[in-house]
């Protein structure tokens, strides 16, 4: 099925029906009088999309949805694919299944992930894969992979995701974060890793260390290899030869916490 | 039948069913990758002794092992699925492990596997670090040098045993020469082991012995220094030495390929007579016949 917005909404909608599960079974005419949420008004989705059979098993949505928020939330299976911008909340509570955007995202994507693969060629927002304020873990698994640059608090105690930034990433990477791995590639902000665990956070920039992690050796993780080799084969960040035999500066921490995550610094 | 002057046997090779698993072992150069893939298959001749049979299968390029480095593919079969799984938890953590630069990833990509990395992995000490790519999960286990990286699942499949082929010949001059061409071509063969010692076994067995205790005893009818006593030796007057190639692959048909390659070549000036050792059908599910393999 594909959805092309028609109308940008003065107020966010809120999508969480569109998914590859609910809609990939029905008709068009049955996609059409699907409720979505324009703030707090419910409406169909032929007020903003126009909906047409692509005879595929892939949902596309294509347009600038920038205020469109919940699209795959709580998806399971079959896969998304977006042409445009999108909103807030994207993937919330994913556990299965593959998302892909072509643009730029919102703030809180991914929230409570447990599974499945989300692919954003563009820049991310703030909190992206982030614990709700008040929970104990964010996302427990899943793959994350964001081509462009993103804000605050990207994977804030994850547990057990992986998540890879091809740009820039602002303050509080990984901060609180349980397990899990997160791969950057651009400058990092302030206090990365921050309350961590477990789980490791690797920086191909050099990156402000926090005084409670301790430095333990520089080597070449053979872990780093097997990651950048699939990154190659299934993203276009680029990854320049010298980092798969370089050598990598490892920091263990946070002391303040139980001691056993790891910082590992691409040195030379 | 015959090819130049051997003359082959209107036989059969008996073979069995194993469980078999492929083992990509990688490490910084191809000396400490070798290291690590010729100890892992050491002692790994025959499951009568052993309780697995290992080798290595092919030498991978850079380009061909999972991170970029050079490497070796290794096969080990077993009877059973459970105890390849043992087997190579023993091999792996003693041979792979305590290599300097290796890492150990799985050659098979089989809905079947065993869990090899999640048990070493506790070799860690709580040190240990999980971490998943795509759907496979890998164990960062902190070592001397850095971290031995290892795959959690390995693939196992079902696969053939015991592919044979004997040689029989005036002298063990002229055999040994026709054996070390034959055998360095089977070894070319992708998906294939010759277990035995370079190859070639002089100890062909039969299952069960005069005395109770002993599963396996020489196999007497082939031993030329008895035919004078033994009753129904196979050793035709004019032979003097015997020898054995058995064969291990990942299916009937890389089997057939090194055995088919192997008796063509094998066939030379001093090689009397080529045959093959069956139970009569009794034991294994595959038959090769000599006479489908011949050019």
């Amino acid at each position: 099925m594909k959805l092309k917005l028609h109308t940008q909404p003065e107020v966010p909608l809120e999508a969480e029906s569109i998914t590859p599960a609910v809609i990939n079974k029905l008709k068009v005419k049955e996609v059409e009088k699907i409720k979505i949420f324009h703030g707090n008004r419910e409406v169909n989705i032929a007020d903003f999309f126009s909906v047409s059979n692509n005879k595929l098993e892939l949902l596309e949505l294509e347009g600038d949805m920038h205020k469109i928020k919940y699209i795959g939330a709580n998806m399971f299976s079959g896969e998304i694919q977006i042409e445009g911008n999108v909103g807030a909340h994207l993937g919330s509570a994913m556990s299965g299944g593959f998302i892909k955007v072509n643009g730029n995202t919102g703030d809180w994507i991914a929230p409570e992930m447990s599974g499945g693969r989300m692919h954003i060629t563009g820049n991310g927002g703030h909190c992206i894969a982030c614990a709700y304020r008040g929970a104990a873990k964010g996302v427990t698994g899943g793959e994350i992979i964001i081509e462009g640059n993103v804000k605050n608090e990207l994977g804030h105690a994850m547990a057990g995701a992986t998540m890879v930034v091809g740009g820039k990433c602002g303050d509080f990477t990984g901060v609180n974060m349980i397990s899990g791995t997160i791969l950057t590639f651009g400058e990092m902000g302030t206090r990365t890793g921050a309350g961590m665990k477990r789980g490791s956070i690797i920086c191909m920039n050099n990156l402000e260390i926090l005084p409670t992690f301790s430095y333990d050796c520089s080597y070449n993780p053979i872990y780093l290899k097997l990651l950048f080799k699939y990154l190659i084969e299934n993203t276009k960040i680029k990854i320049e030869d010298k980092f798969f035999d370089g050598s990598f500066d490892r920091w263990s921490g946070d002391a303040i916490e139980m001691n056993r995550g790891e910082l590992l610094v691409y040195s030379a | 039948m015959k090819i130049n002057k051997t003359e082959i046997i209107d036989t059969y090779a008996e073979a069995f069913s194993m469980w078999s698993a492929k083992v990509i072992i990688t490490a910084e150069t191809d000396h400490w990758a070798q290291g690590a893939a010729q100890a892992m298959t050491g002692f790994a001749t025959s499951v009568i002794g052993c309780k697995c049979e290992a080798g290595i299968d092919q030498k991978l390029s850079k380009k061909e092992t999972p991170d970029g480095r050079p490497g070796y593919s290794v096969l080990i079969f077993t009877i059973d699925k459970e105890s390849l799984g043992k087997r190579l938890i023993e091999r792996i953590g003693q041979c792979v492990m305590t290599c300097p630069t290796t890492a150990c990833f799985s050659g098979y990509e089989t809905n079947d596997s065993v869990n090899v990395g999640g048990a070493l992995r506790y070799f860690g000490d709580g040190y240990q670090i999980g971490k998943k790519i795509q759907n496979e999960r890998y164990w960062r286990i902190p070592v001397f040098d850095g971290e031995f990286i290892i795959q959690e699942n390995f693939g196992v499949k079902q696969s053939v045993g015991g592919g044979n082929f004997y040689i029989l010949g005036s002298n063990s001059k002229s055999c040994i020469n026709a054996l070390t061409e034959s055998i360095e071509k089977m070894k070319k063969v992708p998906g294939v082991i010759l277990p035995f010692p370079n190859g070639a076994v002089r100890s062909g067995s039969k299952i069960g012995s005069k005395y109770k205790d002993l599963i396996a005893s020489t196999n007497h009818i082939y031993c030329p220094t008895i035919k004078g006593v033994v009753k129904d030796s196979a050793v035709p007057e004019n032979v003097n030495t015997c020898y054995e190639i058995v064969i291990d692959g990942m299916n009937e048909e890389c089997v057939s390929e090194a055995m088919k390659i192997g008796i063509n070549t094998v066939a030379q000036d001093g090689v009397i007579q080529i045959t093959a050792g069956n139970f009569g059908g009794k034991l294994g599910q595959y038959k090769f016949f000599l006479k489908d393999l011949i050019k």
